[in-house]
């Protein structure tokens, strides 16, 4: 089952699980001993974050290389 | 060339909170072990930008401090941050608008890189720290080509150099009437505070987001990573001796 499903909610997203619009929420993102909040999209009842295509072949990669010298 | 002074740092300031360098305020503390710095002691944050060494210090209770920065922006950032009354100062760093030997100790925290006249910045510092006063510095520097021998800077050339360098910056600060403290660097706290940028989509200036990648390695551009110096006034400096069983013991050494 897809996690999360367009809608014409304002974000755009739904929780397909729980069938509730997503809201940003402040994420922790932990990369070796590193701690980045972002604000991302995320289901206020069982909490799966969304995190789109473009932000985890993007700008992810390249902070993960910066932390690496890749 | 230098980077830009006037690049957009408010919108950095939106990510990266009141202290806009990496480590926040972790390094102004290790600064502070360093220094023998008495309560009440006066201390100035040149390029205080945000407020957010000058409010670690005001949460001390200790010192009295002074910021000055060239944006008013971010001085306006800096306000409710602090104690009404807390002298913040619109100005340049080439230009203290101090009197000579006010202060006991001067910050300029991820700033020297971004100037243009550095050697005449430090100057000022000289000149307004008092006898034996400290100065804390931290900032971008090249870690220089590993396929070159480099001839020794003279310290005019400090102005003309893209990246400060560690020999550099050593070098020059005996013929200003400094001791060298501490020299530590930091590359892991400048890598975090880019890939903390790159994550909220914004870009720091070149070379501050450089990477140390194949190309530029190929290109022969030197490595960038961060540095804590802190320096004493009329070159006297503390060593500290280990006593076994009786803990440390203090020993003054000159250094001249």
């Amino acid at each position: 089952m897809t996690e999360m499903a367009k809608s014409d909610s304002e974000s755009g997203w739904i929780c397909n699980r729980c069938k509730v619009p997503v809201e940003i929420q402040t994420v922790r993102l932990q990369y070796i001993k590193t701690i980045f909040a972002l604000h991302l999209p995320a289901c206020p009842r069982c909490g799966m974050i969304l995190i789109d295509e473009e932000l985890a072949t993007g700008k992810m990669v390249e902070a993960e290389q910066t932390l690496e010298d890749k | 060339m230098t980077i830009d002074c006037f690049f957009n740092w408010q919108d950095i300031y939106h990510i990266a909170g009141p202290c806009i360098r990496p480590g926040g305020p972790v390094l102004s503390e290790r600064a502070l072990e360093i220094c023998s710095l008495f309560p009440g002691s006066r201390v100035a944050d040149i390029g205080c930008g945000a407020g957010g060494t000058l409010e670690y210090l005001e949460r001390t209770g200790v010192y009295r401090s002074a910021g000055l920065d060239y944006s008013e922006v971010l001085l306006a950032e800096a306000v409710p941050l602090l104690v009404p009354g807390r002298p913040l100062i619109r100005g340049r760093a080439e230009i203290l608008p101090f009197k000579g030997g006010s202060f006991d100790a001067v910050f300029c925290e991820c700033v020297l890189s971004i100037l243009t006249n550095r050697l005449a910045v430090l100057r000022e510092f000289t000149r307004v720290l008092k006898e034996t006063g400290f100065l804390i510095l931290s900032d971008v520097f090249g870690q220089g080509n590993p396929n070159c021998g480099e001839p020794e800077t003279k310290p005019q050339e400090l102005l003309t150099k893209e990246l400060i360098t560690k020999q550099d910056l050593v070098g020059v600060l005996p013929r200003l009437g400094f001791s060298l403290l501490l020299w530590e660097e930091h590359e892991r706290l400048l890598k975090e505070f880019v890939a903390r940028m790159i994550l909220a989509g914004e870009r720091l200036p070149d070379p501050w987001g450089r990477r140390q990648t194949q190309e530029n390695r190929k290109a022969n551009r030197p490595q960038i990573s961060y540095f804590l110096l802190v320096a004493r006034k009329s070159g006297i400096a503390f060593k500290s001796v280990a006593n076994k069983g009786d803990g440390a013991s203090w020993t003054i050494q000159s250094w001249k």
